[in-house]
């Protein structure tokens, strides 16, 4: 009952939140909507499952926060999903319920009554995300209450120089979840909450910190990379920062020298590591700042995993176990044992990831085996994009590739032989109803035919080079 | 040249995209290459080629290319 008891106890005040216009929210103002949400969702949702599907603002975490209380699992979506991807989700995993702007108002007019009181079970799923598949269809990792919990006591014990004096701003989508560490400093430690509205627009985010003087953040290292460039840091006033909770990508050596000049000595830099499946963190290294401590060979340590989490490297590539593995893929045994294998009696998740490890147990990640990699902090296999690129009406085949804007920032190329003919635009306004912003490649290059190597194979080094010459010329 | 087709230029360089054309109506939406990472890029680039130099708050709440070129006159003038 850890979740469901910090939960009641920190909504039930007192506490900090604000909306995402940053007007302080009063607690009977929370204490009213809370208690509408819990009465609605335990008459009809208990033993279900329910999507939320938002606007980015202080509703979303008392959606989140409620089901998390009641053991309702949830599946969380961001307010732009087409409607394709929504019903995909739909016939995966059948949830009864759609908290969306529509729907939020009847749920909020529930006057607060009797809440049933659910039976709450460890082995019970805690939420679904779906990600990034290599099929054209998204996989949902189910991740159990047990992996929730374990996460949140890590929280809990991880971070105790973070208090109720401290202030976080949450810039992290809820579809992604490394939110659960904004979530679980606000239920654990009591952190005020900022609901920022950035909207990628660092300018924003840095005088969002600025004004409300931030202390926490936690998000992918760019934005990080993003707000201590020149440009940026040498207009914003960022000294309130202390706290630095990266993940979701690589952590380069570049951001380690800005953390270096930006952060004050006293300060917490976390990196943290984990895939989806291993529910948020599986790894995390409190930086010290000290490069021989820190870094390998160029890459930034990933320390150590966390309790009741155990890995080992099996020809190069890092597994997982422990009790934060996900339940399986939902509705997909066939991925599902693809990506979890058992050996020496234990499950291990396949990461995907090259890792090494340096004498004291500290992890490394140095790359990836397969075609996925990480476009704003989001998986992207493309693979995937590819199969959904090719069952557009108008596209005959498709290679997608990764190119590199700067330091670990990639972006994607999509490389296309039509069908029939389309304007790039036009093409890009097609594939949004199936894909989402960031799966779209931002160039699109037309072309008759793809190279090839000896194998008959695309060569995609070949269209990497074509693609970085057109660009100088 | 007047400020919107300087921009225009600039940003075709800033987002290596030659087709683009900028109205005083074009939103950071219109654009596929303007993101986070490009849009910093195009600060950048707007800042040296003027002269300026922008503040926090300023930049925040910048909606669409017009009030970009309105910032411009101002700072310039």
């Amino acid at each position: 009952m850890l979740i469901s008891n910090a939960i009641n106890k920190r909504l039930s005040g007192p506490f900090k939140l604000h909306d995402r216009n940053g007007n302080l929210l009063s607690q009977a103002q929370v204490a009213s909507q809370y208690q509408s949400l819990k009465t609605y969702l335990s008459k009809n949702c208990l033993g279900q499952r329910v999507a939320i599907k938002l606007d980015r603002d202080y509703q979303y975490v008392l959606s989140i926060l409620t089901c998390q209380e009641l053991g309702i699992c949830y599946i969380p979506m961001m307010a732009n999903y087409p409607e394709s991807r929504i019903e995909q989700i739909r016939e995966d995993s059948g949830f009864s319920l759609l908290i969306d702007e529509k729907k939020l108002p009847e749920i909020l007019a529930t006057a607060p009554g009797v809440v049933l009181t659910p039976t709450v079970n460890l082995e019970d799923e805690a939420y679904i995300l779906f990600t990034s598949g290599s099929t054209g269809r998204p996989k949902g990792v189910i991740i159990q209450r047990k992996a929730l919990t374990n996460f949140y006591a890590w929280i809990e014990s991880c971070f105790s120089e973070i208090n109720s004096n401290h202030k976080l701003l949450e810039i992290t989508e809820f579809t992604f979840d490394i939110s659960l560490v904004e979530l679980g400093l606000f239920v654990f430690k009591n952190i005020e909450m900022y609901i920022s509205h950035w909207e990628a627009n660092t300018f924003r985010l840095a005088k969002e910190i600025e004004d409300y003087q931030i202390t926490t953040i936690n998000t992918v290292p760019n934005n990080i990379n993003m707000l201590f460039s020149d440009l940026v840091a040498d207009k914003a006033n960022l000294k309130s920062l202390k706290h630095l909770i990266l993940a979701g990508s690589r952590f380069t050596q570049g951001l380690y020298d800005k953390c270096l000049k930006h952060m004050p000595k006293d300060s917490t830099v976390i990196n943290g590591y984990g895939p989806t499946e291993s529910t948020v963190f599986s790894h995390f290294k409190k930086l010290s700042f000290n490069p021989s401590e820190d870094i390998r060979e160029s890459n930034v340590s990933i320390g150590k995993p966390l309790p009741n989490t155990s890995c080992k490297i099996v020809e190069t590539e890092l597994l997982l176990s422990g009790i934060q593995l996900m339940k399986g893929y939902i509705n997909n045994p066939e991925q599902t044992a693809k990506a979890m294998i058992k050996a020496d009696g234990e499950v291990h998740y396949k990461t995907g990831d090259i890792a090494f490890c340096d004498e004291k147990g500290d992890y490394y990640i140095v790359g990836r085996l397969d075609d996925t990699i990480k476009v704003r902090g989001f998986r992207v296999d493309l693979l995937d994009i590819d199969s959904y690129i090719t069952r557009n009406p108008f596209v005959k085949d498709s290679v997608t590739i990764a190119v590199e804007r700067a330091e670990a920032d990639l972006f994607m190329v999509g490389f296309i032989i039509l069908e029939k003919e389309i304007s790039v635009k036009e093409l890009k306004a097609e594939l949004l109803k199936t894909l989402l912003d960031y799966q779209i490649p931002e160039k699109i290059v037309f072309i008759d035919a793809f190279p090839t190597n000896n194998s008959g194979k695309v060569c995609k080094k070949t269209l990497k080079s074509w693609y970085l010459e057109k660009k100088k010329a | 040249m007047d400020i919107l087709n300087t921009l225009t230029t600039i940003a075709r360089e800033a987002f290596e995209n030659d087709d683009i054309e900028f109205s005083l109506e074009t939103t950071a939406d219109d654009v596929d290459e303007w993101n986070s990472m490009t849009h910093l890029q195009l600060i950048s680039m707007i800042e040296k080629h003027y002269k300026v130099r922008f503040a926090l708050g300023e930049l925040q709440e910048l909606k669409n290319v017009g009030e970009m070129v309105e910032l411009i006159k101002k700072k310039t003038s």
